[in-house]
This record gives C-alpha cells, sequence and structure tokens, in this order.
C-alpha cells in the first residue's frame, strides 16, 4: 500500500494532544453558535455564527486533514477551487439577488 | 566521476506526494465543487426571493429542531477525532486501537445517519416534501388546501389518528365550521396568529388567534397548514442533506471494508495511507455538514 515519495514526509502529523485541543475547540464554537443563536438575533447572530462555522473548518482543515503540513504540496489544487467557488456565487448574485427586488 | 554521480539524491518526476493522496485531494476539489454550487444556489434563492410579508420558513415553521442539528453537529466532530486518531494509532504501529477507533467512528456515522432518518420521517408526516407544502391560498391552491384539511379533520374526528380528546374536539369543532371559511381563515385557525405570515392573514383578522397546533402541541395531529416558500425550503433541504447523508453512507462502507479487513486479520501498518485518505474523505463529509448545520438550522 505504502507509495514512494520524492521528498518531504508524505505521514507528517499533529500528536495526540493537538488532536484532543482541536477536537474541544470545534466542541466549544458548536455550544457558542448554539448560544449565540439563542441570545442574538437578525444579521448579528448570522454573522457571528458563520463566522464561527468558518473557524471550524479551518481548523477541520489545517489539523485533522493534515493541511498545516501538505499545503507547499497541495495548495495549487485547492487555491483555484475556492477562488472559482466565490466567483461562480458572485456571479450569480445580481441576476437573482438584484434582479428580485426591482 | 561514476561514484560521485551515484552518491547524488535521486530526484523523482512528478508531485513530492504520493499518487493516493494526489488522486484523494483531486476528488475532494471537484467534490469542493460540487456542495458550493449546491450551497451557493440555496443561498441565493434564499437572499433573493423572501420578503417582508413573505418571509423564508425559521426552523420552528419547518418543524426543524435546533438541538438535533446541534447534536448531528457533535456527532460528526467526535468522528471526525476518532478517524485521526485512528491514523495516529496506525502511526505508532497500535493496530488494535485503529480498529477501535475506526468501530467508533463507523457507530457515530451510523448514530448521524439513524438521527437524520428520524428528522426526514418527522418531515414526511408534517407533509414538509417538494411540491406538497401549501404556500399562497388563492386560486385553485385555498380549494386543494381545502379539501386537503377536511380530510385531515376527518381522519382525526374519526379516531384514526392518536390525538388527544381535547385536540379531536377542536377539531370537530373546526370541520363544522369549515364551510363558512375562506382557505385563509381556516389556516389562521389551524396554525395561530403567531406563525401565520402577512401574506397568508385574512383582511380583518385578529392579530390573537391561537391556532389548534399552537393550542394543542401534540406530534400525532398532522394538519397542513400555509409556509410561504415552503417548497423551496423543502428542495433545498432534501437536496443537500440527502447529497451530504449519501456521501456520510459512503464513507460507512469504507469504514466496513476496513473493519471487515481487520476482523481477517488483513489490516495493518501498510494500510496507513488508506486509513489516512479514508480520514480526509470523512473529514469533508463533517467540514459540508459544519456549514449545513448553521446555514438550515440557524440562521
Amino acid at each position: 500500500m505504502s507509495e514512494p515519495h520524492a521528498n518531504g514526509d508524505a505521514h507528517a502529523a499533529p500528536d495526540f494532544q493537538t488532536y484532543i485541543y482541536v477536537f474541544l475547540a470545534l466542541a466549544i464554537c458548536t455550544i457558542l453558535s448554539f448560544a449565540v443563536y439563542g441570545v442574538l438575533e437578525g444579521m448579528a447572530a448570522a454573522g457571528i455564527i458563520m463566522i464561527v462555522a468558518v473557524i471550524k473548518a479551518a481548523l477541520v482543515i489545517w489539523i485533522f486533514m493534515h493541511v498545516k503540513f501538505d499545503w507547499p504540496r497541495i495548495y495549487f489544487l485547492i487555491v483555484p477551487v475556492l477562488i472559482l467557488g466565490v466567483m461562480m456565487m458572485f456571479v450569480l448574485l445580481p441576476d437573482i439577488v438584484i434582479a428580485w427586488h426591482q | 566521476m561514476e561514484h560521485a554521480v551515484s552518491d547524488e539524491k535521486q530526484a523523482h518526476m512528478g508531485l513530492p506526494l504520493p499518487n493516493g493522496k494526489l488522486a484523494m485531494w483531486l476528488f475532494l476539489v471537484t467534490e469542493i465543487m460540487f456542495f458550493t454550487a449546491l450551497i451557493g444556489t440555496y443561498l441565493l434563492i434564499r437572499m433573493g426571493m423572501p420578503t417582508q410579508s413573505q418571509p423564508w420558513p425559521g426552523p420552528k415553521d419547518v418543524h426543524l429542531v435546533e438541538a438535533i442539528g446541534a447534536f448531528n453537529t457533535f456527532v460528526l466532530i467526535c468522528s471526525s477525532l476518532t478517524v485521526v486518531l485512528a491514523h495516529w494509532s496506525l502511526h505508532t504501529n497500535d493496530v488494535r486501537k485503529a480498529t477501535m477507533y475506526m468501530g467508533i467512528t463507523l457507530a457515530l456515522g451510523c448514530v448521524f445517519l439513524v438521527v437524520k432518518a428520524f428528522e426526514y420521517k418527522s418531515k414526511i408526516d408534517h407533509q414538509i416534501l417538494p411540491g406538497r407544502v401549501f404556500e399562497k391560498l388563492d386560486g385553485p391552491t385555498g380549494y386543494r388546501f381545502y379539501r386537503t384539511v377536511e380530510e385531515q379533520l376527518k381522519h382525526i374526528v374519526e379516531g384514526h389518528a392518536h390525538a388527544s380528546e381535547k385536540a379531536r374536539e377542536a377539531c370537530r369543532k373546526l370541520l363544522d365550521e369549515l364551510p363558512r371559511l375562506s382557505p385563509k381563515e381556516i389556516n389562521l385557525r389551524i396554525a395561530g396568529s403567531k406563525k401565520v405570515k402577512e401574506c397568508d392573514m385574512p383582511s380583518g383578522a385578529s392579530k390573537e388567534v391561537t391556532g389548534i397546533l399552537e393550542e394543542f402541541h401534540d406530534e400525532d395531529l398532522h394538519l397542513s397548514h400555509s409556509i410561504p416558500f415552503g417548497n423551496m425550503w423543502a428542495s433545498c433541504y432534501f437536496a443537500m442533506t440527502g447529497f451530504h447523508a449519501l456521501h456520510v453512507l459512503g464513507g460507512l462502507v469504507v469504514f466496513g471494508v476496513i473493519l471487515i479487513m481487520a476482523w481477517m486479520g488483513k489490516f495493518g501498518v501498510q494500510h496507513l495511507n488508506l486509513v489516512e485518505y479514508t480520514g480526509l474523505y470523512w473529514h469533508f463529509v463533517d467540514i459540508v455538514w459544519i456549514f449545513l448545520f448553521p446555514l438550515l438550522y440557524l440562521v
């Protein structure tokens, strides 16, 4: 199953403690977003909840998916997709959101 | 001269990345585009169509329980931890522990799907399905709504549904009055003024009407009421959570195969890459839910 690789450690990974800390951070973030939902309303609540979601996703990607170690080797795959994803929404935005309210 | 050349570190063609990891990341970026399209379309529809009088349905309107969504989020976060711990255990040559963590991950994935199945059942029971939700109550839809409610009330009054005696009595009263009420008035009597949106309020109606559903809080009392954008909500909900659930199922199949391999004694440290790539996929599934949970349940 193991495959050869030219350089760098393809199995570089954080230690047990780091995983536990990230898990606790994710659990706290989930409680936080739920608490914000109960206390705040409107755009403020939505903004905070979505920022917390982005932080959670970033933690999973960076630590659990080992992107912290693999970034120099895979950034060329991730960056274009993220740009295209955001672009797709902005391209549709004027047509659906703005035109609808006119 | 020859000796000097052979001492140099050999350079390889291609990326400094195992083929399997490259393939998994290529697959994941296509998945990112797939879910970006789904979530992006949902956001645009949600931002573009609703108005003040016809808002987008809230969790309470469509029988979504926020605590259940939070529980499922926690379950997936736990499963993400156990899958990285499986990889870590294999990294430290502890095959037994890795197998145990894989088993826990499989169990957590199953818990997620069982909770989702209960949630889907609730939607089916309350007829919150694409094309089955009553939106505007004018014209032919109003007549269809009248006929549906009439059938539902008869079903409850005749004792086919597990409703309390008081709830049944209220339904009997509404059934008697039904021919004299407009669809919007029927809707108000069922849902109550707190739930009925501005666009569905009958002209001159009181702002403090307690609906049958609000009064009895009976889960077995299945009475239709108007939910503006309910069909669009149901389409988005089932498309996003359905595809996500299929991805969870796919992950569970791989975990199952790994556990069968372990049971047959064929699982070991040589499968470190397999566990890592499966973990990458599973974390992606977790990330999708990290965004679906707030977008569907909280925001």
